[in-house]
């Protein structure tokens, strides 16, 4: 190939990268809407595509509805849109903490609970479980005291973290992998005492919380992780090339000027504040941050370009159809999605892992 | 254009590098040499200002290596490492394109420079392959050009004469994994660089090859520079005696540094 057609043809195949990475993320995108359209219709209750279009035209031309359609109504605009929203704002916030946990620690065997966010979360999430049902009279604001707790517990297992390895050149990976070790340890042991002394009720609620659930989501709660979300996931996007830089070493990140202390300690905490919002809300919902990076990365590549808004979306849509899936499965029953991420992801993971032996790694 | 004086560096209560100073002008090509574990990647590291808890001051373009914000410095200064990890699949060419992100040009512009080093350095066929399939000598190449190209000014002075005036490039042993063909391909393309006004300082166990590039040669020992000046005045049997602790032969070659052998 002549010098002259060189970069006419690199120009050329990456543009067209370009366009089929762009065109592949809306067309996940596209997949999302069609598993919102399903999962407002699907469920212990099956609600048909004309039923719902009849009654939102009577909505929006505010006419009145029927008893029956105002129970429709209901279910269709304060039980499953609300939770079709969470699922997405919770599963784009975790597989694009996924994505930038393993682009810090340069592992993409690693994820956000490595460095004991979840298992903080639990643990304080089970310790105010138990109080709550102890002291009866908390009960009015449980449901927050829980949250709230576990939104600090998270943050506190981080910090804690942090802090251990935390040196005078900045964060030491080794040491933050070690040391969540033991913060999840510390946080498990933690767990195992207040199961061991709750009684019956919190026992159940505490095993419940831990395998997470998009039951008891409302609008209230969504537009709080809604207008939480669009700046933690902007921040996200804001970090796809200092991950970029970091996935050649911090030693030539620096070289190629980035502040690689500063934009580590960013990123952990990035990832610390919207795992723990989602774990806070929806209780410990496992293997997205882990198996979705994988998935994008085997249809996008590697550049975080691409990657992290890919995670984005897969993440969103995985979690709906974990949602529609926990709640279509044995209906009436609703199985708890954590328990759906972590059946459907764990052997999807294995599937990946036993294909990239015999191709050569796509990590 | 760069000057270091006084260098000092204890780690752990062990002195790794002791009262080190160098100085270079634009277009110098320094050879550092000296036995294992003396300290010469230390030293190319302080350059690089990598470490931060050394004494003596080290300034670059009149302006002291602390204080240079580090996304200029980025574009003043380039390291290659010995050995160079990539933890994901990264294409080449994704590679390359980062080393042009801090720079304000269109991707036409940063395709076209990257095509042109690639085609010198001999890696355009490399081009659509995950760097860490890569053979060593690949992907020591692919690193050198990404140095190049973090170094490279915007689109209209890249061609320019003296594009790398005043840009100083970091290598830690360039040619380990070259074959015999590359060494000295590469070195002869360093050479050329250094002609467009890039200094260069150079970590090498293969002293026949460097040294006959070598402006000036720096000959380390346990952390102490040993001599310091033209090829011709340090490599003496001497001096390489003293710093190996072997007595090695040295073939006198007309013109040139003598050839070292055993």
């Amino acid at each position: 190939m002549s010098i002259n057609s060189l970069p006419v043809t690199l120009h050329a195949t990456l543009t067209q990268r370009h366009k089929m990475y762009g065109r592949g993320i809306w067309l996940a995108a596209g997949l999302g809407v069609l598993l919102i359209l399903i999962g407002l219709q699907a469920g212990s209750f099956v609600q048909s595509s004309s039923d719902m279009l009849h009654m939102l035209v009577k909505k929006i031309t505010q006419q009145d509805l029927t008893q029956q359609q105002a129970i429709h109504w209901y279910i269709f605009s304060e039980l499953r849109a609300p939770r079709m929203v969470m699922a997405i704002c919770v599963g784009a916030l975790l597989a694009m903490s996924g994505c930038a946990m393993q682009g810090v620690v340069r592992n993409p065997l690693a994820d956000p609970g490595l460095i004991g966010i979840s298992a903080g979360a639990a643990a304080a999430a089970a310790t105010t479980l138990a109080l709550v049902n102890h002291f009866p009279e908390l009960e009015i604001a449980g449901q927050y005291l829980v949250a709230g707790s576990a939104f600090i517990g998270a943050l506190l297992a981080v910090w804690i973290v942090l802090l251990v390895a935390k040196t005078p050149m900045g964060t030491a990976i080794s040491s933050l992998i070690l040391a969540g070790v033991a913060v999840n340890a510390l946080a498990g042991t933690h767990i195992g005492a207040i199961s061991y002394m709750a009684n019956d009720d919190a026992l159940r609620q505490i095993t419940y919380w831990t395998m997470g659930s998009l039951g008891g989501v409302n609008w209230q709660k969504v537009s709080f992780v809604g207008a939480l979300s669009v700046p933690a996931i902007g921040l996200f996007l804001h970090l796809r090339k200092s991950l970029n830089m970091l996935a050649l070493g911090e030693n030539e990140a620096q070289c190629m000027g980035l502040e690689v202390a500063k934009y580590k300690r960013l990123t952990l905490w990035l990832v610390a504040f919207s795992v723990a919002l989602a774990t806070a809300l929806c209780g410990i919902i496992g293997f997205v941050g882990l198996v979705v990076p994988h998935i994008a990365r085997s249809l996008f590549g590697a550049d975080h370009q691409y990657l992290m808004p890919a995670c984005g979306v897969l993440g969103g849509v995985l979690m709906l159809s974990a949602d529609i899936i926990s709640r279509t499965l044995f209906p009436p029953l609703e199985i708890p999605i954590g328990i759906v991420t972590s059946a459907v992801g764990a052997p999807f993971f294995l599937y990946l892992l036993a294909k990239g032996k015999g191709q050569g790694s796509h990590v | 254009m760069f000057e270091m004086k006084n260098i000092t560096l204890n780690y752990q209560e062990k002195c790794i590098l002791q009262d080190i100073s160098l100085s270079l002008n634009s277009g110098d090509f320094v050879a550092i040499i000296g036995e294992n574990g003396c300290g010469k990647s230390t030293l190319l590291r302080c350059v690089a200002g990598l470490h931060q808890q050394v004494a003596g001051s080290i300034v670059f373009q009149q302006k002291c290596l602390g204080k240079w914000p580090i996304k200029s410095l980025a574009k003043e200064r380039a390291f290659v490492a010995q050995s160079n990890q990539v933890h994901f699949a990264f294409l080449t060419e994704n590679l390359l394109k980062l080393a042009r992100s801090e720079q304000s040009e269109t991707a036409q512009q940063s395709t076209l420079l990257i095509c042109q080093l690639a085609e010198k350095l001999n890696i355009s066929h490399l081009f659509g392959r995950d760097v860490r399939s890569l053979s060593g000598g690949e992907r020591q190449r692919v690193f050198i050009a990404k140095a190049l190209l973090q170094l490279l000014p915007n689109h209209q002075e890249a061609s320019h004469e003296l594009a790398y005036q005043n840009k100083l490039l970091l290598l830690d042993e360039p040619t380990s994994a070259l074959d015999f063909r590359f060494q000295k391909a590469m070195m002869d393309l360093i050479q050329e660089f250094c002609q467009k006004g890039l200094a260069v300082v150079c970590v090498s166990h293969d002293m026949n090859l460097v040294l006959p590039y070598a402006s000036q040669v720096v000959l380390l020992a346990q952390g102490r520079c040993l001599a310091k000046g033209e090829a011709k005045d340090v490599i003496t049997a001497k001096n390489l005696s003293d710093c190996f602790g072997v007595t090695p032969k040295l073939i006198p070659q007309i013109g040139a540094v003598p050839y070292i052998t055993h």
